[in-house]
């Protein structure tokens, strides 16, 4: 495991999939090609513990799920956010940047 | 709820999670592929990224069930939470659930010993009992020890007794039952081990009963099939009871030759503690001694002396037949093919009758719990009691779900911030349902500990003397407590449920303005509304409560108090089966008679004598018989008495008062003419228009006339509830045959010295004889009552605790109501009401209240209480002065519940309550 590459904090995957996923309805493996590339594979995902993840973030409603044909021509799951998902992710940003910012504010006055 | 859901569409998201995941891989794979790597690794490569398949499936599983678990998880903290943070309200709740359940739990379990426990031996299931059903037997048959019942499918008389060839017939050919076995009831033997005598109650088994029921000894070994053979030595299993009491468990039993009935016998071993036999014979007797069948035979004597030939005669049918059906024989084929095997050995007096009244017809019953006549006994106050605490319960949920009521109210602002705050309302409703839940769990465990705890005093209720020797385990089982747990569900969700909708009906707007000033139109009115309804309804069940209660309490003292016609103060009575030793005739008449003398000499005795039958035994020994008159023509009108068979002195004895001519003396011996004394009853309804001293009459079907001698006064014979009988008192010595006799003597002052002075007696006499069940009188009497005494007194006691919890809703409510008229009490009292004027607002309230209450109680009363009037005495069940007083008592008891809150709403302090707001 390279040492640049994090571990997903608790909570963030679900973030970062439910931002993802605000772009518009995609599939499971294209969110992760989509994580990792964004991230400049910086983050560290083991694949499969994304489709629990998503399998939570549906079964709270705050992803819903469709069964379409992708531009092969082959079905897949595609997934996108609902209302409320919409709703979480906000809020979840915003506790973010105000951890970050918080982080931040520490790390710049405790010296 | 998803998780629900996916649960039953198992298949199609278990196949769409397959194609997700396959999906996946598949991309990843070709875009190696792509990238220029062989398909091989490629696909290694995606799998090894991937991560467990399995591992992710599982995951994804589980993901509803862990929401649900972790939800739920969250309700039951943040309930322990609130419910910690109220501790008066969870403790009022619990301890109210815990009366109602454990009440309920209690008698249940009661019930479930007396009526559906399974017995304890290997699958109970699988017993059955044969009966058979016919509209007529045969007169020359003889059938003895069988208890009558009606077949609810065809209304024919069951019984279930069968001669020995039939059961060898049926367990011969039978394919379908397996493990036949029989008994048969013994009555007493006596046991007399180095030189002391015990006396125990006998069954007789087939030598394969215990290995049948598939139970093993608690000492040494139990009777076997070699021990049912005609050539071998006489064995004998004891209980363990009787081992206990008799023997103070003496290990050096087992295996010890002792006297049984005259006969040198082996205890082979010890039967287990728990069981008691298989309730044989409508006498509720656990059998003390076991011996096989061919033994019963050789040793066994009936009461009056006579041989039981169980196994060899053919026209005795005694013997009770249970078997175990075959795994997988279904019960009604088994009927059938029992049936026709029956029906084909039939002796020869059936076959000609058939043509009247057909050929009887095997039934098979289920042998679960027995031959269970107990049920004959106890159902109906059993039933009674089940009824008491189920309405005691619904106060005890009444009063929960006003609680409950109340606490919304003052959640009333809790809620409506979550609701303006986005939470839905089934949320709210799940958080109010866990919290119930939790609160019943909490009751239902209480109420559990409490009836397991309680359930052995309820016992101490029962009689104890062995005619009715229980060996009664009321220990929960698990239908017990299934039971429990089964009613606290139901509770929770009766007062759980509906104030939980109640209380998240709230219109956000109006709650949050809520003034508690002016709460003319707020939300609490109509959760007042619902509290009044349920205080009327606690007010009108405890009424009924109360009621039943005083109507059962009269009815004991009734008969506590009832006119006995004897007097059965300082009076011992004890038992001898010297017939069980093989006295009979000239030798039994000279034991008596010796005893007698002895007895009558002892110090301290006023006098001594002997009878068949106990007074007050809910047995008749001697039995009913039918008469014919001299000189009076038959006029078709069937003519009986029942009859006792007494000694000298009886009537001196029993403080009977003798109302003309004389008593049996004596003189009164076989050779002599033969007399009899009857009682008033007697003459009144046979001899209506002479004087009976002097006239003859004689048993229906023999030759001797006996003359009346003597006419004694009116006594209650079998029991107190009955009416007196006709009765015909025989001198003993000119009985027909001899009986084992009960002695009665009546002492001066002390019983003690007595007592021991006629174990001596009895002992000097022969100390084989064990002297039988020494008691009192009155103590006979107060055994014969112990069924209306543990009803008198539960119900006394659940109608005081249904009273207590009504009370409780009362002063809940009414305190409530004060609280909430707090500022208004104040304005009034500022515009100069004086405290009568708010004492009589507030009492006005709880006054109509409790009216309403009363007269809806009085109606359901009048209306139910019937249902009980077979189990009254001396007391009508719509009986006026138990119903006012109880009316009464419960006027006084909920004015005073009332009272307390409305003297503190005279206490308000206008400026307080006005800065209130």
């Amino acid at each position: 495991m390279g040492e640049e590459k994090a571990e997903f904090l608790k909570g963030t995957l679900d973030m970062l999939i439910l931002k993802v996923v605000a772009l518009g309805p995609i599939h499971g493996y294209a969110i992760a090609q989509r994580i990792q590339q964004i991230s400049r594979e910086f983050f560290q995902l083991q694949q499969g513990s994304l489709y629990p993840a998503l399998h939570r973030l549906e079964d709270r409603g705050w992803l819903q799920a469709e069964w379409k044909p992708t531009d092969t021509g082959r079905e897949a799951k595609f997934y996108s956010l609902t209302r409320g998902g919409r709703r979480q992710l906000q809020a979840e940003v915003v506790n973010w940047e105000r951890l970050t910012e918080a982080v931040a504010l520490i790390l710049r006055t405790a010296e | 709820m998803r998780w629900y859901r996916r649960f039953f569409r198992r298949g199609l998201t278990e196949r769409q999670l397959d194609a997700e995941l396959r999906f996946h891989l598949e991309q990843q794979t070709a875009d190696y592929v792509a990238a220029g790597m062989t398909p091989e690794e490629a696909r290694r490569r995606a799998r090894l990224e991937f991560g467990g398949l399995d591992q992710v499936k599982e995951e994804c599983r589980d993901v509803g069930a862990a929401r649900f678990m972790e939800t739920l998880l969250q309700d039951v903290r943040y309930g322990l939470r609130m419910l910690a943070k109220s501790p008066g309200f969870t403790a009022a709740v619990v301890i109210t659930l815990a009366l109602g359940i454990g009440a309920n739990t209690a008698i249940f379990s009661l019930a479930n010993a007396l009526l559906f426990k399974d017995l304890p031996v290997k699958d109970p299931g699988q017993l059955v009992i044969l009966t058979w059903a016919a509209r007529k037997q045969p007169e020359t048959l003889m059938f003895t020890g069988s208890s009558n019942s009606t077949d609810p499918d065809s209304g024919r008389e069951l019984m279930n007794v069968f001669p020995y060839s039939i059961f060898k017939g049926i367990r011969g050919r039978t394919r379908r039952l397996t493990d036949l076995f029989v008994f048969a009831p013994l009555g007493r033997v006596n046991l007399n081990d180095r030189g002391s005598g015990h006396s125990g109650i006998a069954v007789t088994v087939s030598g394969n009963y215990f290995w049948a029921l598939g139970i093993h000894a608690a000492a040494g070994r139990l009777l076997l099939e070699s021990d049912d053979q005609a050539d071998a030595p006489c064995t004998a299993a004891i209980s363990y009871r009787f081992w206990q009491t008799e023997f103070e468990g003496d290990p050096s039993l087992p295996g010890r030759t002792v006297t049984l009935n005259a006969t040198p016998c082996t205890i082979v071993g010890v039967t287990p503690k728990d069981f008691q036999g298989l309730q044989y014979l409508g006498f509720i007797s656990a059998p003390d001694v076991t011996l096989p069948i061919v033994q019963g035979e050789q040793i066994g004597r009936w009461a009056w002396g006579g041989k039981l030939p169980l196994l060899s005669a053919d026209n005795r049918w005694g013997l009770q037949i249970m078997a175990r059906l075959k795994p997988g024989a279904s019960e009604q084929k088994a009927q059938l093919e029992t049936n026709s095997i029956f029906q084909q050995m039939l002796p020869p007096e059936w076959t000609s009758m058939a043509k009247e009244a057909g050929l009887p017809e095997i039934v098979l019953l289920p042998g679960n719990n027995g031959p269970n006549f107990m049920a004959q006994f106890f159902a109906k106050p059993v039933t009674i009691l089940m009824v008491v605490v189920t309405l005691l319960l619904m106060i005890a949920c009444a009063n929960v779900a006003s609680l409950f009521l109340a606490r919304g109210a003052a959640r009333g602002k809790e809620f409506t911030v979550r609701l303006a705050l986005g939470a839905r309302r089934s949320r709210l409703i799940r958080q109010l349902v866990t919290e119930s839940v939790l609160l019943v769990s909490l009751g239902g465990a209480a109420g559990f500990l409490l009836a397991w705890w309680v359930s052995r005093y309820l016992l101490a209720f029962l009689p104890s003397s062995s005619f009715m020797n229980l060996g009664l385990n009321v220990n929960p089982d698990m239908r017990v407590f299934g039971f429990a747990a089964g009613i606290s569900l139901f509770s929770g969700i009766v007062f759980g449920l509906g104030p939980a909708a109640q209380t998240t009906r709230i219109e956000l707007s109006a709650a949050l303005k809520e003034s508690t000033l002016w709460s003319g139109r707020a939300p609490g009115k109509s959760r007042l509304w619902s509290r009044k309804l349920l205080v009327t309804f606690q007010l009108a069940v405890s009424l009924l409560l109360v009621v039943v209660a005083g109507l059962l309490v009269r009815t004991l003292r009734n008969l506590k108090s009832a006119d006995l016609g004897f007097d059965p103060r300082n009076v011992l009575v004890f038992g001898l089966t010297p017939s069980a030793n093989g006295y009979t005739g000239e030798k039994a008449a000279l034991l008596y008679n010796h005893l007698l003398d002895r007895l009558n000499a002892i110090p301290g005795v006023v006098s001594a004598t002997a009878s068949s039958d106990i007074l007050i035994s809910d047995v008749a020994v001697s039995g009913w018989n039918d008469i014919e008159v001299e000189g009076s023509p038959s006029s078709g009108k069937r003519m009986s008495t029942s009859t006792n068979y007494i000694a000298p002195r009886f009537f001196e004895t029993m403080g009977i008062p003798l109302l003309a001519g004389r008593g049996p003396q004596t003189g009164d011996t076989a050779s002599r003419p033969k007399v009899a004394v009857i009682n008033e009853t007697f003459a009144r309804k046979y001899f209506p228009d002479t004087s009976p001293v002097g006239r003859r009459f004689r048993w229906q079907g023999e030759k001797d006339w006996i003359e009346v001698v003597g006419i004694a006064g009116d006594i209650k014979f079998y029991s107190v509830r009955d009416e007196p009988p006709p009765i015909t008192y025989i001198p003993f010595l000119q009985s027909p045959w001899t009986f084992d006799m009960t002695f009665e003597v009546r002492t001066a002052r002390s019983s003690a010295p007595v007592v021991r002075g006629i174990y001596s007696a009895v002992r000097a006499l022969d100390p084989d004889l064990p002297v039988v069940e020494m008691r009192t009188q009155a103590e006979q009497i107060d055994s014969s009552l112990s069924t209306e005494r543990l009803s008198a007194k539960l119900a006394g006691l659940f109608g005081a605790l249904g009273l207590t919890l009504a009370c409780v809703g009362l002063f809940g409510i009414m305190a409530y109501n004060v609280s909430r008229r707090t500022g208004e009490i104040g304005v009034r009292m500022a515009l100069g009401a004086t405290q009568g004027g708010i004492l009589w607002l507030i009492l006005k309230q709880s006054f109509s209240l409790v009216l309403v209450g009363l007269s809806a109680g009085c109606l359901l009363a009048l209306a139910s209480t019937r249902f009980i009037a077979s189990v009254l005495y001396g007391v009508a069940a719509t009986n006026p002065v138990t119903l006012g007083m109880g009316m009464l008592l419960l006027f006084l008891v909920a004015m005073l519940a009332a009272w307390i809150p409305a003297r503190r709403a005279t206490k308000v302090d206008p400026m307080v309550a006005l800065r209130y707001e």
